[in-house]
């Protein structure tokens, strides 16, 4: 009944999912676990803080990804950034532009912003401009973002979502324009560029975590405690496989292709 | 509701039947999941429609108020008008709108491709100053990596290339995996979380 090949992964899911249902039950039952805070997550607060000083607006980007294909996920996480941010900002009332490149994310955004306004109690300072679509095209997209960073002097840029070529465009215009950048992305490639362009950067599955902890929801926490444990679960299966291989069994090789 | 339970109740059919399509060998599940994933690309469509619309109604307001740069806003305009004129009047393989995709939007993207290199450097620059412990492991790492990927890598010494695959090949596919794999757990855990409701960020316009 399972496609040949995949049964492995599929019981993998399944061990996965069940891992994480317990963390989340665990949690409900007044369990959640304790994570470490992340100094990105302190950043955001304090960019915010920092633009209203200034007078100047922040700017968030959720990448180029859409909802529907290979990086939803991270553009799901990244829309709780979203939130957060929107909200933080309307209560300082500091000017927020959020970009995107993708319909989807366009009309999930716009809608998340005008409910953290509502959220804030600042439901009349809410900006219909302040969700602006830009275009599909990842070097236009990047072009449109810098753009904005220069003529409207952006204090913050926040790069959260998923990321392709433009990213490094994006941070290293940010950086010449004397932006505070924090970034976080799960595209192994576009890693080391926001390392080296950005001042904080939350790397991988830290982008999770962190919206996690945004969310405070002690469900979404006890998650993390169920992927800690699927997490070791990987080493041990790694380790395991690697020694038998070492000694000649192939046992865990023909485990992974079953 | 229509605003909440809806949508929710959608995303709990829709996202298991998608995952048990791709894992279970029954043909109507993969008729079903054929089906779903063929709408995509209709509600994409859909969605650029109202991305375009707020794209109009920014560039218009910076236009209409004379702000910094509104005349960007205006080039904007002649080539968006351009574009759909001449692209849902007669195609997108006549002659005028492969000039305005080959001519004007394909060098445009691969001048801003071509950029990439001098940043990559600008932010080398930066990142590769040894102020401690970490970055004068990364500063020796890639300083060998890249002798070992240029020509003058082979007179420094002949076991310069081989250096610099085996740090790409170990260490580096270690770091890689490792963080691939974490990702992965991570996206099986918010899939998780969204598809039985626990996530409901994409719906928080609605609360």
């Amino acid at each position: 009944m399972i496609v040949e090949g995949l049964v492995f992964a599929f019981l993998t899911m399944i061990v996965s999912c069940a891992a994480i249902l317990l963390g989340i039950r665990e949690a409900r039952q007044g369990k959640p676990p304790q994570i470490r805070t992340l100094t990105a997550l302190d950043a955001i607060n304090e960019g915010i803080g920092r633009a209203t000083e200034m007078g100047r607006p922040v700017h968030f980007s959720a990448g180029v990804g859409n909802l529907t294909v290979r990086g939803a996920p991270v553009m799901i996480a990244s829309l709780s950034f979203l939130s957060h941010i929107a909200e933080q900002a309307a209560r300082f009332d500091c000017p927020l532009i959020a970009t995107v490149a993708q319909g989807d994310v366009y009309q999930a955004s716009e809608d998340i912003v005008r409910a953290s306004y509502v959220r804030a109690g600042k439901a009349d300072a809410f900006r219909p401009d302040a969700v602006r679509y830009l275009s599909v095209n990842q070097y236009v997209y990047a072009g449109g973002i810098v753009g904005i960073i220069n003529r409207e002097k952006v204090a913050v840029n926040i790069m959260i979502g998923h990321y392709a070529n433009e990213a490094l465009f994006i941070a290293e215009e940010a950086h010449s324009a004397g932006c505070l950048q924090i970034a976080g992305t799960t595209n192994e490639y576009q890693i080391p560029f926001f390392v080296a362009a950005c001042d904080y950067v939350l790397i991988g599955e830290e982008v999770f975590a962190a919206a996690a902890q945004l969310s405070s929801d002690s469900a979404e926490l006890g998650a993390m405690s169920g992927q800690d444990f699927v997490k070791v679960l990987s080493i041990a299966l790694t380790l395991l496989g690697a020694i038998a291989t070492t000694f000649g069994s192939d046992f865990f090789a023909k485990l992974v292709r079953m | 509701m229509l605003k909440r339970t809806l949508p929710l109740a959608l995303t709990v059919f829709v996202g298991f039947l998608i995952v048990f399509e791709y894992f279970v060998d029954i043909p109507a599940l993969h008729s079903a999941g054929s089906a779903i994933t063929g709408w995509m690309p209709l509600i994409q469509s859909f969605a650029v429609v109202t991305g375009t619309i707020n794209l109009i109604a920014v560039h218009g307001h910076s236009v209409r108020t004379k702000r910094q740069g509104w005349y960007y806003s205006l080039v904007l305009f002649v080539f968006l008008a351009a574009t759909v004129i001449v692209g849902l009047g007669q195609g997108t393989t006549v002659p005028a709108y492969r000039f305005l995709y080959d001519k004007i939007l394909i060098p445009c993207s691969s001048t801003m491709a071509g950029m990439t290199a001098f940043f990559i450097a600008s932010a080398s620059y930066r990142a590769f100053r040894a102020t401690n412990t970490d970055s004068a492991l990364l500063l020796i790492s890639a300083g060998l990596v890249m002798l070992g990927r240029v020509p003058i890598g082979e007179f420094v010494s002949v076991k310069m290339p081989d250096v610099a695959q085996w740090i790409m090949d170990i260490p580096s596919m270690a770091g890689q995996r490792v963080f691939l794999v974490c990702a992965g757990i991570g996206y099986i855990s918010l899939c998780l979380r969204t598809i039985v409701g626990i996530n409901r960020t994409h719906l928080s316009g609605n609360e």
